[in-house]
């Protein structure tokens, strides 16, 4: 064999990653490494084109032990270049692993190129040896960069990307991340954040209520606390809050809308009791007209006294139009106040707050704070201090179970020495018998906090102050809780007092027509008996006068001829006196008089105020009376006259 | 310094030759190389080169026979050019070279001299050997030009041996011009196994001018 070319290689070395293929691209072109022999100077540097020829590449580790190791069977070109893809050649039986289990760990690497000038007789030439620098294995898999990475172009990381040895990271521009994020420590973000997805905290926090490390989610560091802005217009289909448990939704903090407090139960509940409020008006004002009507009348004046003409009483006309003022007074307060408590309900349309729970409670003090309480426990409130026992209590209230809005809440470490006591709403009570729907609900008087039912007919006055609530459901066993609407029970007594009013009223027109009757007679006493009147100090001024000047023997005489006449033969006639503005002015002076000495503020009571503060509604008013007062005298004169009897009207 | 010490050695064998014919010439030479490198492979395809050569000489009459020795000097410029077309390479060189040259010929047809005067046609044949020494030369590798002055290759005498048929006419017994054809080939004298071989081949025209001394005197 001749003496072998020794070569040379001028390397250019290109690496690239291709995405379907691993490997390092290898390019070079072969080159004659001994001159060739001319006269004179020889031709170094001569290719070598078109020769077939084994090309062998060793990666070497730092310490020289072969990492990998594969030959290529090639042919150079006609220019004497060769282009191989190192990784793709055959593996020798020296290469102890293959080409992409390589570490490229960041410690220096050689490429030992060998080369072989014949495929048939082949004996491997050092070619080079070189160490392999950044740009061969940068594209590579598990690079282990020991220095710092700059990369001016686009970075496309086709796997994950780990940041280890708890490096931090800093981005100076925008990140956007296509897919769900994982953050397994504290995030902590200096500026404005916007969520534009669902947010769902889930912080394994567990602990007291009254602890502050105890909740998920807290808000600090300003002064304002959470706003909620939902889309649309409130609505009860708009919650701002929900609150759920493992038992589903508890309560929620949603919109209101006019539609939704027109079916508010307490709204409806309060608008009827302004409809009987406004009934009861309406009626006292009709009976107050009557009695005016009836004051009016000359009728009375003739019992006894057979033809003789009697004027009306003037006390008694005023004293009756005074009481029709107030009456009056009432039903314009009874229609001003619902229409008062509907703009004022729909000006506040707002938010509501719902809950499975279904009462106001505030916490309250324990009298004696060994006391036991539970749930549905009536409790007697005395001093602001709640117990068991209900004797001598200011008020009568229930254990809460869940209120849904507690006040008054206790200093930490506090709450045993206090209870939730429902103040309005809905609360189970304990209660003992039977119990109705509808039944008030009163202590049972055995100071364990079990409650009866009272049917509201069979009420007693003083059970009336007991009343803890109204049954909304029925008790069919001994012993049972029930649900009991509490802090609704004003216009129970309102109902009593009203009662108790209009008995009060029936009564004083009886007492009234017995003072007109003893006046009647103290005024024909007077004038028949000598030294009546300065006897029973009887004021004469509008006494009766007795026509005809007739003895006492004959006044007798014809009181016992008129008895008998009116008994079996009477003149049958009754004398209807027109009501003049004049008389209703009079008698809105007595309401306001008679309110005053009743200690109530004229000047702040809605129809006295109006009615000094408005000369036409004084006007109006005063007309409507005297027409009202006028229409009940037609109806009364109509009345008396389909009865037979003869009517004159003055 | 060289080339000054051959140069003067052609001027005083001018001066002191005492021969009976001087002669001097003009004509074109045709060289060519003819080389193998240390594996023994030739290279081929190379072109020779046609230049101008001058030469002048002494010839001497052995006893008035036909057989003359003759000595002369030449001023020759060889070369040769070529290229490799697979590699893209071109080479190419331009050597001057001064040779001497120790000679023998026989004369034929020499004409007589009749009347103290002679004319007519002769015709030699002529052997030489001699030695070439590089004055000045270049090559061209590739487009650059590198002094031969040093290389092994050319900067050593070239031994030649050289054949050269010719003709003479008597003008006088004095004068004649002379034509003669010259081929010659170096050879190389030593060991030059696994060494590289550089021989020249020439060919050599030339007319000339030739004094007869003798008769001068």
């Amino acid at each position: 064999m001749k003496k072998i070319f020794i070569l040379a290689l001028s390397l250019l070395v290109i690496t690239q990653l291709y995405s379907q293929t691993q490997g390092i691209t290898y390019q070079a072109v072969i080159v004659n490494k001994n001159p060739q022999e001319i006269p004179g100077q020889d031709i170094s540097g001569n290719i070598i084109p078109n020769r077939a020829i084994m090309v062998r590449f060793t990666i070497l580790d730092a310490a020289g032990t072969i990492d990998y190791q594969e030959e290529y069977s090639t042919t150079t070109d006609a220019y004497g270049m060769i282009n191989l893809i190192i990784g793709q050649g055959t593996q020798t039986t020296s290469s102890p692993k293959a080409f992409n289990e390589i570490d490229w760990n960041g410690a220096p690497k050689d490429l030992k190129v060998d080369l072989s000038l014949s495929q048939a007789d082949v004996f491997y030439t050092d070619f080079s040896n070189q160490q392999l620098n950044f740009v061969p294995y940068a594209y590579h898999k598990n690079i282990t960069a020991t220095g710092t990475l700059i990369v001016d172009g686009a970075t496309s990381l086709n796997s994950r990307l780990d940041v280890k040895n708890s490096s931090p990271t800093f981005l100076t521009g925008s990140l956007t991340v296509d897919q769900s994020t994982l953050l397994q420590k504290d995030l902590t973000v200096d500026s404005i954040s916007k969520l534009n997805g669902q947010v769902t905290i889930k912080a394994d926090v567990n602990g007291d209520d009254d602890k502050y490390e105890s909740y998920p989610l807290r808000i600090e560091g300003s002064n304002q606390g959470i706003a909620i802005k939902v889309d649309e217009s409130r609505s009860n289909s708009n919650n701002y809050v929900t609150f759920w448990d493992t038992d589903g939704i508890q309560g929620r903090i949603e919109g209101q809308t006019t539609v939704d407090l027109l079916t508010d139960p307490e709204y409806l509940y309060d608008n009827s009791v302004f409809v009987v409020q406004l009934a009861v008006a309406t009626a006292e004002e009709i009976g107050a007209a009557s009695s005016v009507a009836a004051a009016s009348a000359s009728s009375t004046g003739c019992v006894g006294l057979g033809a003789c003409v009697t004027a009306p009483i003037p006390s008694l006309i005023a004293d009756a139009i005074k009481d029709l003022i107030i009456k009056s007074a009432n039903l314009a307060v009874a229609i001003a106040a619902p229409i008062a408590y509907n703009v004022f309900k729909h000006t506040q349309i707002g938010v509501t707050y719902q809950s499975g729970a279904g009462d106001y409670a505030e916490w309250l003090p324990k009298s004696d704070i060994n006391e036991k309480f539970s749930p549905g426990d009536i409790v007697g409130v005395k001093g602001g201090q709640i117990s068991k026992s209900t004797e001598d209590a200011d008020h009568y209230m229930v254990i809460s179970l869940k209120p849904i809005v507690l006040g008054n809440m206790p200093k930490e470490g506090n709450e045993s020495k206090s209870e939730k006591v429902a103040f309005m709403g809905q609360v189970p009570v304990k209660v003992f018998g039977k119990v109705q729907i509808g039944d008030y609900i009163i202590p049972s008087g055995s100071n364990n906090g079990v409650g009866i039912g009272v049917s509201p007919n069979n009420m007693q006055p003083d059970q009336y102050q007991k009343i803890v609530g109204i049954a909304w459901e029925a008790n069919e066993t001994s012993f049972g809780y029930i649900n009991v609407a509490v802090g609704l029970n004003a216009n129970d007594i309102a109902r009593l007092s009203i009662k108790q009013e209009q008995k009060i009223e029936q009564q004083k027109d009886e007492i009234n027509s017995l003072k007109d009757q003893l006046s009647k007679m103290n005024g024909v006493l007077s004038q028949l008996l000598p030294n009546y009147a300065s006897m029973m100090n009887v004021d004469q001024t509008n006494s009766i006068k007795i026509s005809n000047d007739k003895t006492l023997n004959q006044v007798s005489s014809g009181i016992d001829q008129n008895i008998s006449k009116d008994v079996t033969n009477s003149d049958n006639t009754i004398y209807y006196y027109q009501v003049t503005t004049e008389q209703v002015e009079e008698g809105i002076l007595l309401a306001e008089k008679s309110l005053k000495e009743n200690g109530v503020d004229v000047s702040k009571h809605p129809f006295f105020s109006k009615m000094y503060s408005d000369p036409e509604y004084k006007k109006s008013f005063v007309n409507k009376i005297v027409t009202s007062i006028n229409v009940q005298i037609d109806k009364n004169m109509k009345r008396d006259i389909q009865s037979g009897a003869k009517v004159v009207k003055f | 310094m060289k080339r000054v010490l051959i140069s003067l050695t052609f001027i005083l064998f001018m001066l002191t030759s005492n021969g009976q014919i001087l002669y001097f010439g003009v004509g074109k030479t045709f060289s060519n190389f003819k080389y193998k490198d240390s594996q023994a492979t030739s290279l081929n395809h190379l072109k020779g080169y046609n230049q101008p050569s001058y030469c002048v000489g002494g010839r001497y009459s052995l006893f008035y026979s036909p057989w003359h020795v003759s000595f002369d000097a030449m001023y020759n410029r060889y070369g040769a050019k070529g290229s490799d077309p697979k590699l893209g390479n071109y080479y190419e060189w331009d050597a001057t070279y001064l040779g001497t040259n120790l000679g023998i010929d026989y004369e034929f047809f020499r004409p007589p001299i009749n009347y103290n005067e002679q004319h007519g046609l002769s015709l030699f044949v002529r052997v030489t050997v001699g030695a070439d020494f590089l004055l000045d030369g270049t090559q061209n590798l590739n487009n650059t030009l590198t002094d031969l002055n040093g290389v092994e290759e050319f900067d050593k005498p070239f031994y030649f041996v050289k054949g050269i048929i010719g003709v003479n006419y008597y003008l006088s017994k004095t004068y004649m011009v002379f034509a003669q054809y010259a081929e010659g080939r170096s050879f190389l004298i030593g060991d030059y196994k696994g060494k590289e071989q550089l021989n020249i081949l020439t060919h050599n025209i030339s007319l000339g001018v030739a004094i007869n001394l003798f008769y001068r005197k």
